[in-house]
Parts: structure tokens; sequence; C-alpha cells
């Protein structure tokens, strides 16, 4: 196990050091200069100049490269340029960070309250008339993207309710936790409705694959109650492939809020991400989606050791 | 069901109420501020804030005149040629750290922007300044080095807010590459406006509080305990949180909107001439519509490309754009400046804009001398708002003679880099605000000695590209015109001489304006009286709220 850990941390080097690599030639390589969208109308060529070279926005592509690679080994992620001028990067995303990983959770929470009941009385009456509904709302969240849902609950709320929801700007739960849940909740309802789609539908499936399986039928025949079978046998290996589906969904989750976070104006790192594009802020950009990379690094092989512990026919680092 | 409503209802409602705070007042705006240093900022986020922030040196009226309404200048006066100004300062100003602000912070403001260690984009904009000298606590006498009739109009931008003595700090150089561009006020502003600022949470708000020692009376409004500004980005959330009571105020209505707003109950909206203005660029150094280096000095080139402009001019149909895509919400323009001052030539005013003839006639003379057939060129736009949508409808105006061409999307920093940096396109679609309401300062920031026009009409600027090369002909008598202009202490003689520069910018085609939008503002009822305050450049100015009842 611990061979398995160390192996898959050495392998995540070469990926990082190959996925920064892309991120900076994409970032850099993309036509539109942050110097120009800095000054706005004051487009002072003198200015310009100074400004590019000071940033050293003049140096070669693999110059720049290195000494952004450099810093970024040494734990500084840069200055922002115009997403909030100055402010040093780390700490623009350690404020929002928070902001994501809450709206992530909180989605996560809701897709799973939402998706693994619905799927497990989906699979126990399939192809009766639970089954059908579940499966059409399943299919319609699938299909709604999640600013679409967002957008049609503001329309809800804030037109047709006429409900002054996430009033003054997001507040964090060390503030108050009503206040934070009146920015929180309908965006997590959003990413969350979205996602429990996919999570029931996967449960769904693998509850039925479960239900066939030899060793339900000797549980059958062996009298167990089926309650029992269904919460001992049947869902605990059917959430094998529900929890890769759910560690994926996290990724998905830290990506879909990018838009949630924009429409509904909450301060995570979707959003920083979205106005450092707008603005081409280069610092910012290539530090959110280095970060974003890690995570999903991590999350793959927190996901990879989940395994482990539903199964334990699976080992790590040996023959089974 | 209806019971299920009514739950939905009473949860949200106990929800909402945790998140709604008595008292405050909140403004949705399109994007978050970049920098709240009133000598540095570029954006128009960045001046909601500082406009309340912070007083202005002197004022923009709602009718665009200079005032002293609620600028840190309570009068001033002219020496006989206009080469000096006595600036006299209001007594009993405090800033927000406490302090008085006396005469020393006015030089210090001006010091400081006129340093080119310290890279302000309001440098060129405050003038030909020769000395600052302090008469006494609060008075102040500047000379220029050249008569400057029109000082008040440049300064009204070049100080949108006064800072204490020092409070820029130095350009922080320990904060890396970007610290070159932040100041000590980009993210912690110190004015003396109505209101102090209090934290900015980046990607959520910016809050302001009153502050209690401004000097004009009633102002903050009573009321008023906090201000929270918003950064809605999208705008249908924006226009639900405005319908909803979450905000009061909106920055601008999308032109979609504006009817379906002002039909809601609770919600004012008004409809003022703007400042932003639709044109269509055209590069005049390479083909169609200009010249190439080869071809500097061949008549019959330089006559083939300005049929083609002309051509141009006269087949866009700007009320067919200002309808199908503006709803009606905007202002024809002639030329370079708004049709109904008197800044505009009453040559121009009034001519014929829309001519299919005249465009075909034109573009036959393009073709004889020797012009590409069919006539084809690359239109790049804005991939925002509604400049793809106008350069589409400019498409199939043209198509209607035979032109064939293509729009190109691009992001707005791709736009300008693109217009600026290459020759490596032919029209470009855009907007510009310009924060000087001076028909003289937009002849200047467009079409003089400086690279604001990204075309390659004022090849003369010692500032330009070297690959540039002289096009157009009549440059150098462009800003000879201008040069006098800016001197000309006598109005009418100034008013005379920008006509003429207007009618050769039109004779020339060197960009075709298109309009003027008008901006579009929209607050709920509880906040009275802000409606007064509105000017064109669509401020956000909370000082002409007499009551607000949140």
């Amino acid at each position: 196990m611990v061979v398995y850990l160390l192996k898959r941390l050495i392998l995540a080097v070469p990926t990082l050091l190959i996925a920064s690599f892309f991120i900076f030639s994409l970032v850099h390589l993309a036509p539109g200069d942050p110097i120009r969208g800095m000054l706005g109308q004051y487009q002072d060529p003198e200015l310009i100049a100074q400004l590019r070279k000071a940033m050293g926005l003049d140096l070669p592509f693999h110059v720049q490269y290195a000494r952004w690679l450099g810093k970024i080994v040494r734990g500084d992620l840069g200055i922002s340029i115009t997403v909030k001028r100055g402010a040093p990067v780390a700490e623009l995303i350690a404020q929002r960070f928070s902001v994501t990983l809450e709206l992530a959770t909180f989605s996560l929470i809701i897709a799973l309250l939402i998706a693994i009941p619905t799927g497990i009385i989906s699979a126990l009456r399939q192809n009766r008339l639970s089954d059908h509904v579940s499966r059409l709302i399943a299919l319609a969240g699938v299909s709604i993207p999640n600013f679409f849902l967002g957008i049609l609950l503001i329309l809800l709320v804030g037109v047709y309710l006429r409900q002054p929801w996430g009033a003054g700007g997001y507040v964090p739960i060390s503030r108050g936790l009503g206040k934070n849940l009146a920015h929180m909740f309908l965006p997590a309802v959003a990413l969350g409705t979205a996602y429990s789609a996919i999570i029931m539908r996967m449960m769904r499936s693998a509850m039925l694959d479960a239900m066939s399986q030899d060793f339900v039928r000797t549980a059958r025949a062996m009298g167990i109650a089926p309650w029992d079978i269904v919460r001992r046998d049947i869902v605990k290996n059917a959430l094998i492939p529900v929890i890769t589906v759910i560690g994926n969904s996290i990724g998905y989750l830290l990506g879909g809020s990018i838009v949630t976070e924009t429409v509904f104006r909450l301060p995570g790192v979707g959003n920083l991400v979205i106005m450092g594009v707008f603005r081409r802020d280069f610092p910012v950009i290539q530090a959110v989606v280095l970060i974003i990379v890690v995570i999903r690094i991590f999350i793959n092989l927190a996901v990879d050791l989940t395994y482990g512990m539903l199964d334990p026919r699976i080992r790590y680092g040996g023959t089974s | 069901m209806r019971h299920l409503r009514d739950l939905w209802i009473v949860g949200l409602g106990l929800l909402v109420s945790f998140g709604v705070f008595g008292g405050e007042l909140r403004i949705g705006i399109a994007t978050e501020p970049w920098d709240l240093d009133p000598a540095t900022y570029t954006d128009t986020g960045s001046g909601y804030i500082i406009e309340n922030v912070y007083d202005p040196l002197i004022e923009l009226g709602t009718d665009n005149e200079p005032t002293t309404e609620f600028a840190v200048c309570e009068g001033w006066e002219f020496s006989e040629n206009a080469t000096k100004i006595t600036l006299y300062i209001r007594k009993g100003i405090k800033f927000h750290d406490g302090t008085d602000l006396t005469a020393q912070d006015v030089k210090y403001n001006f010091e400081w922007i006129l340093d080119p260690e310290n890279k302000s984009p309001m440098r060129k904009v405050v003038g030909p300044v020769k000395e600052i000298k302090i008469v006494d606590d609060y008075t102040l006498e500047v000379t220029f080095e050249k008569p400057f009739p029109e000082v008040l109009q440049y300064w009204a931008r070049a100080f949108a807010g006064i800072v204490p003595e020092g409070a820029h700090g130095q350009r922080a150089k320990e904060k890396g590459v970007a610290g070159i561009y932040a100041t000590a006020l980009s993210r912690n502003p110190i004015g003396s406006g109505p209101f102090k600022f209090v934290e900015w949470v980046s990607g959520s708000h910016i809050v302001l509080e009153p502050f209690e020692d401004y000097w004009a009376e009633g102002v903050p409004a009573p009321g008023i305990d906090r201000v929270v500004f918003e950064f809605i980005g999208d705008d249908a959330a924006k226009m639900a949180a405005l319908i909803s009571g979450s905000i009061h105020i909106v920055d601008k209505v999308a032109y979609r909107d504006y009817d379906f707003i002002s039909r809601m109950p609770g919600i004012v909206t008004k409809r003022i001439p703007g400042v932003q203005e639709q044109y269509v660029a055209l590069n005049l150094g390479s083909h169609p519509f200009g010249i190439t280096k080869e071809e500097v000095g061949n008549e019959l080139a330089i006559e083939r490309a300005l049929m083609a402009r002309k051509f141009m001019m006269y087949a866009i149909d700007r009320e067919e754009i200002r309808d199908e895509i503006f709803f009606g919400m905007a202002t024809i323009m002639y030329g370079p400046w708004y049709p109904d001052s008197d800044w505009f030539s009453p040559k121009l005013r009034g001519r014929v804009l829309h001519d299919p003839e005249k465009a075909r006639e034109y573009l036959e003379r393009y073709y004889e001398l020797g012009g590409e057939k069919p006539l084809k060129f690359r239109m790049i736009a804005t991939n925002a708002q509604w400049f793809v949508d106008v350069a589409t409808l400019i498409q199939a105006q043209l198509r209607k003679y035979g032109v064939e061409t293509e729009v190109i999307p691009v992001d707005k920093n791709t736009f300008f880099d693109t217009l600026y940096e290459t020759f490596d396109w032919e029209v470009g679609v855009e907007d510009w605000g310009y924060g000087n309401f001076s028909a003289l300062y937009w002849l200047f920031a467009g079409y003089y000695r400086n690279n604001h026009n990204h075309n390659h009409w004022h090849h003369a600027s010692p500032d330009l590209r070297p690959d540039y090369h002289p096009t157009v002909p009549g440059h150098e008598e462009f800003c000879r015109l201008y040069d006098l202009a800016i001197t000309e202490p006598d109005v009418q003689k100034r008013k005379e001489l920008v006509w003429k520069m207007q009618e050769m910018l039109v004779e020339n085609v060197i960009r075709i304006d298109l309009m003027i939008l008008d901006n579009l503002h929209a607050w709920r009822e509880e906040v009275v009286g802000y409606g007064d305050g509105l000017n064109s450049e669509g401020d956000i100015n909370l000082r002409f709220i007499k009551e607000f009842r949140g």
C-alpha cells in the first residue's frame, strides 16, 4: 500500500510537469495582451513597452516558462496583473478556494441525497412507474446544463417569487450559516441536481448488475431478509463504480463551478479563472489551472485507494 | 401543489431573511473593479467606486459642463490669456484618515501624476503644466507652458479623486512584476468622498460605509448604513436581482431588457445619451481601405483606397443598426462628435449618411481604379455584447452591393492587439468610451499624434511603430489645427477650428462613426433622488440620493 502510494506520487511529478508546460503554452500562445487590456483607452506605447519589460513579457517564451516554473516550485504563484492589481495570486486563490469547496460539498450532498435513494428505488422497482419517472428525471438532469438550470432558478426565485435571494454579497460560513446559505442554496441546487442524475444512473445500473450476481441468489436461498440483502450485499457492491463516478464528479463539480459561480456571483475559484481569462491575467490562469490539475491527481488517487476499503479483493502493489 | 409552493416560498423567505440587511444599499455592477487608485485606474468598474470614495478636483454636471458641486475646487479664475489658472480649494474637507484636505494635497496629486516614474495613464490628460504654486493653504496657482482654455474638461477626468499627500505610496517593487502597476491605494483607497472603503471580497463585492465627516450637508443620505457594490456579470441575474429587491441600483440595463424593466412595479428607469461611441475602424495601412508601404505617394492608390472608404461610408445603414440591435436607443453620428452639440460642424450635421446610389458610384470608381473585384475583406469584432451582431448586419447590408465579407469574432484583448500591433486586418467593429466630455479631447484621443486610433492616419506620431507608413495625406494639417485650437482662448474661434478638423476626418473617411449609445439606468424606488445625478458618463454617484427607504 505504501509502495503503491509512493509510486503514484512519483508518477504525479512528470504528469504535473507536462501539464504545467501545456498550461503555460496555451495561456501565452493565445492571442491577446494583458497590458493592452489593463490600459483601457490609455494606450501609451511607451508605457506599454515599460510594463511589458517589467513583467518579463518581452522575454523569450522558454525563459518566461523557466522563470514561472522556478517560482511555482518555490511556492510563489505570482502577482495578479488585472484581476486585482498587485494582489498575490496565492492570496486570491486561498480566499476563493473555500467558496468553491463549499459549493462542491453542498452540491455533492444534494446530488447524493437525491441520487442514492432514487437509484436504489429505481433498480428495485425496475420497469415500473417509479423507475420510468426516475430515469426520465435523470435524463433531464443530464441533459440540462447546470448554468441553464441556474438561470431558470434565478428567474423563478427572483422574478416570479420576488425573493431577494443572496443579497449583499457572499458571506462566509464563519459570519453566519443563514447568510451563507442564502447565497449557497440555489447554486448548490443547480450544480447538485445535474450531478445527481449522473450518479443516479450509475447507481441504478450497478444495483441491477449486483442483483444478478450469484451471491445475491445464494443469500436469497439462505433466507436472508430481502432488505438485509439489499443493504449488505447489493448496495455495498454497487457502490464501487458509483464511487468512481463520485470521484470524477468532484472534478466535474470543480469544473462546473466555473459557470455556476459566474451565474450566481459566488467568489470562488471558477469565477476567478473566468475573470483571469477575460482579462488575460496570466499568473492567475496558470496558477488556478495548475491547482485544479493537482486536485484531480489527488482525487483520482483517493478514489483508487477507496476501492480497497470497499472491496477486500482489491490489493495494491502486489499480486492477488 | 399549492401547499408545496407556499412551503417553498416560506422556506426561501426564511432563508433569505438571514441574508438581507436593513439600511444596506446594494448596487449591481457588471464587472469587478481592477484598481481603486484614481490616478492609475482605467476601467469603468473602478470608476463606480472611485466616484463615491473620493471627491474630484472638478466635477462635470448633468449638463456635462464643469461645476464645483461636490468638487474639491469651489472656484477658479483664469488669467487673461489662459496660461494660468487659480484654484480655490474648498475649506473644511476631511480625508477618511482624519487629515484636512489642503492645497498641499492637491499639489501632491498634480506632481504624482506628472512624474513619469509613476507611469500614470492620466499624465497626458493633465495638459502642458509648467508650474504649480501654493498661494496659501486653500489656493493653488497652476501655470501652463501655453494657453490651455479647455483645462477644466481635461482635469475633470485627470483628477477623478484627490488623495492625501503621500497616499499613493511607493510603487511596490517587492510585490513583483505587477507591483509596478499597483499603488498603496489600488486595494485600500483613502479619499474624502461621502463613503469610506471597508472591504473588497474579490469576485463578490466591495463594501463602503458612510463617512460621517463628509462636508456636504445631507450627504450621505439618511437611511444608508452601508453600501455594497456586488459584481454581477450576467445581465439576466442582475435584472432578476433588481426585480426581487436583492439589489437597489444597476449600473446599466441591456437594451433588450429596458422596456421590460421599465414596466416593472417599484422600479424607476431613465434613458440618457451616453459616451460610448460605436465605430467602424478601417485599416489605412493596407488594402482595400488604405495603401501599402510601397504605394506611399502613389496618387492612384490613395484615390482608390478613398473610394473604398467612401463606399463604406454611404453603404452602411446606421438607422437599421440602431433599430435592429439597439432598439432605437442611440444617437446616430454624422461625424466624430454629438450631432446636436455646438461643437459639431454645422456643415456635417444632417448630411445624408446612407445613400445606396452614391455607394454604388464609389464602388464602381474603386473598381475602375483597379480595385479587386468583387471587393472582399474581413471584419473583426469583439465577441462580447453586440459587436458581432453589428458586424453581421453590416455584412448583410454590403452583400447587396456584391461585396464579400467575413466576420471574425475575437476577444477584446485580441481585437486591440490585432488593430494596434498588426497589419493583418481590414475592418474592426468596436466601441470607445471617452471619459472626457470635450470635442477637442475626442479629436486628440482619436486622431492626434498618439497611438489611440490604431490606424495609419496619424503616421506623423513619434510614438507609433517604426513600420507604420504615411497613408492619407493631411495629418500634419490636422495636428496644426489641433495645436491652434487647444491654445485658442476665444470659444467661437476654437469651435470653428474643431469643426474644420471634424470635416477633414469625414471627408477622408478616417473611420466611420456610427452612433452613440444611450445609457440605460434602473433603480428601485426606495432610492429617492438617485436619478438626479445621472450624467452622460454613466457614473453611479450616490451623493444625489435624498433618502434611502431600504
